[in-house]
């Protein structure tokens, strides 16, 4: 049975949190302990709080978006056909990169000069890159699409979906749908493992100019899932009376998971079985949490407002730009004697008013609104 | 000349008839080349030449394929007969026949040639061979336009296979040769892309025979005043 085309109000609205979400995560890896070996803004003002939530959020935050990527590409795709689908994917996606993706390289390269020059205690990774910017001829940073790692592996996956819708029938998504679904759980759990497997736990950010194979496979999995509940409205509905189920399982998958990672992140991954039980755990908790995510919201999140509609509206240029804003207020406080959590807070607070004063300023009025925002947005922005 | 382009609408079908036959071939060509740059992409050697080798048999696949689908299968399947009932001129197919082979595969083309130059670009792997990759590449395209000049002015399964067979092997011979020019092989392992005159020489007259062949092939098919 084929859902009719409409808005899906509590996905926009998870869509938004995911984004925002994505700006807690990064602002709370300065303060994580487990992160000082490699996060640029690492501070030394720590706590194990912030390895808990920010670990816990990263396990199913751009799943879950992955999830949502797929259940709007078949939206699109159905409402408006193959052509159009592309004109908008390219507006709103392929631009945003070309676009932003120097601007940010640049304004990173500007933060980083401030930041070596003002902070007093450097993380490990700002001593790794002095010596680099203070040499006579100054090595370059190596390419990175940096925070926009996932647009550009959406154009691959848009790819490759009309690669699938040309060469796959639809009775293989209707085949696999048909399993038990604690069956399709474990098959598609199981499926996670091989990419997970290839990469150290947790998942690092695949940030290099190319595709990454593992990244394609592991978000892919969750995309063509997303896809599929868009074709088949029953899918996610005969999980809901397991949501609490789910939420229980994400959160021992996540327990076995944290108690498992080393203390240093850098430091040398788990190995054999010790690995094989972190990457099931990382993948169960990545399944479970974002198919309770996607139920909770159903139940709780199926509504809109003026507040929701804004938040829906301003989160992509939010999660866009905040990258070099955040690294900013991170430097500037790193050399306060203050406790983390006070700075995590201004850090925030600093980071998205700063988003939303420039959305208000330089999205909202200009040709920049037309291409982040969605057509509801932008209406219920005037 | 404004007769060639006198029934431009039935050219534009014709173009798009064989889109539509070549389609799924395409997609699965273009799902193994997103692999293919993905693995290019890990940039450890042995990926990296895997990926190269993989990379230069699919650009010969998907010519090869697409010269014989579209071109000496129309013939062999009859489907060229069913053209000759409709009203198209003789010039008319063949435009369409040399459009859609163009498009067709220039596009995965150009995608798999600048996926490749980005990988290099933007991993360890030295900037210095892409001279070589180019070169390769374009020798790759050289060839496409041979077999497929052959199979549109001869319509001939044989000829065609013949050609590609030759090409096939003169690329193993254009690799060799290109590696032990001092001029090439001295700067693969260089941190930029050394464009020096013998890769620009060497450049240059590849994408001048591509022209050539391309516009013989134009003006032959412009003179013929039958499908066959």
């Amino acid at each position: 049975m084929q859902q009719s085309p409409g808005r899906f109000d509590y996905l926009d609205n998870l869509r938004a949190f995911a984004m925002l979400a994505g700006v807690l995560f990064h602002a709370a890896l300065a303060y994580s302990p487990m992160a000082q070996g490699f996060w640029l803004s690492a501070d030394p003002q720590q706590h194990a709080l912030f390895d808990v939530f920010a670990w816990a959020s990263h396990l199913f935050r751009m799943p879950l978006f992955f999830f949502l990527a797929g259940f709007f590409t078949a939206l699109l795709w159905q409402k408006a056909g193959g052509v159009a689908f592309a004109k908008n994917r390219l507006l709103r996606v392929a631009l945003p990169l070309l676009l932003f993706l120097p601007l940010l390289t640049l304004a990173m390269h500007g933060v980083l000069q401030f930041g070596l020059a003002y902070v007093t205690q450097p993380s490990a990774l700002m001593q790794l890159i002095k010596p680099m910017f203070n040499s006579e001829s100054p090595a370059e940073l190596p390419f990175s699409t940096m925070h926009l790692w996932f647009l550009y592996h959406l154009l691959f996956l848009y790819v490759l979906t009309y690669c699938a819708r040309v060469l796959l029938s639809d009775s293989l998504q209707a085949r696999a749908l048909a399993l038990p679904p604690r069956l399709l759980l474990l098959l598609l759990v199981l499926l996670m493992l091989p990419p997970l497997s290839l990469v150290p736990a947790p998942v690092p950010a695949p940030e290099w100019i190319f595709p990454a194979l593992w990244a394609l496979w592991f978000y892919g999995l969750f995309f063509a899932c997303g896809y599929a509940v868009f074709r088949h409205a029953d899918a996610l509905a005969r999980y809901s009376a397991d949501r609490r189920v789910l939420l229980g399982l994400g959160a021992l998958s996540y327990a076995v998971f944290y108690q498992l990672l080393p203390a240093d992140l850098r430091a040398q991954q788990p190995q054999g079985w010790t690995k094989l039980v972190v990457i099931f755990c990382e993948a169960s908790g990545a399944l479970c949490w974002t198919l309770a995510a996607l139920l909770y919201a159903k139940r709780y999140l199926n509504r809109s407002n003026s507040l929701l509609r804004y938040l829906s509206g301003v989160s992509y240029w939010v999660y866009l730009v905040h990258i070099p804003l955040l690294f900013l207020v991170q430097f500037g406080m790193t050399d306060l004697p203050w406790p983390a959590g006070a700075k995590y807070l201004v850090a925030i607070l600093v980071t998205l008013s700063g988003c939303l004063l420039s959305f208000h300023l330089l999205v909202k009025p200009t040709l920049l609104g037309k291409m982040l925002l969605p057509n509801k947005a932008r209406q219920s922005q005037h | 000349m404004m007769h060639t382009f006198s029934n431009s609408q039935m050219i534009k079908l014709l173009i798009l008839k064989d889109w539509q036959l070549v389609k799924k071939s395409l997609a699965a060509y273009l799902a193994g080349g997103v692999l293919i740059i993905g693995l290019m992409g890990m940039a450890t050697p042995l990926l990296f030449n895997t990926g190269a080798i993989l990379m230069i048999t699919l650009m010969i696949v998907i010519g090869a394929r697409s010269a014989i689908e579209l071109v000496v299968n129309e013939k062999k399947d009859q489907t060229l007969t069913f053209m000759m009932s409709l009203p198209v001129t003789a010039q008319d197919y063949a435009w369409a026949k040399l459009g859609a082979n163009l498009v067709l595969y220039l596009v995965p083309w150009l995608l798999l040639v600048a996926g490749m130059l980005l990988v290099i670009v933007s991993s360890p792997v030295y900037n210095g061979v892409i001279p070589l990759v180019v070169l390769v590449s374009v020798f790759i395209l050289l060839s496409y336009c041979c077999y497929l000049a052959t199979a549109l002015l001869t319509y001939s399964e044989g000829y065609t296979t013949a050609v590609m067979i030759v090409t096939n092997l003169l690329l193993n011979g254009f690799i060799i040769w290109l590696l032990r020019m001092p001029a090439i092989h001295l700067t693969l392992e260089a941190p930029t892309a050394s464009w020096n005159n013998t890769s620009l020489l060497l450049l240059a007259a590849g994408v001048g025979l591509i022209v050539v062949v391309l516009l013989a092939t134009a003006v032959l098919q412009n003179r013929k005043t039958s499908f066959l």
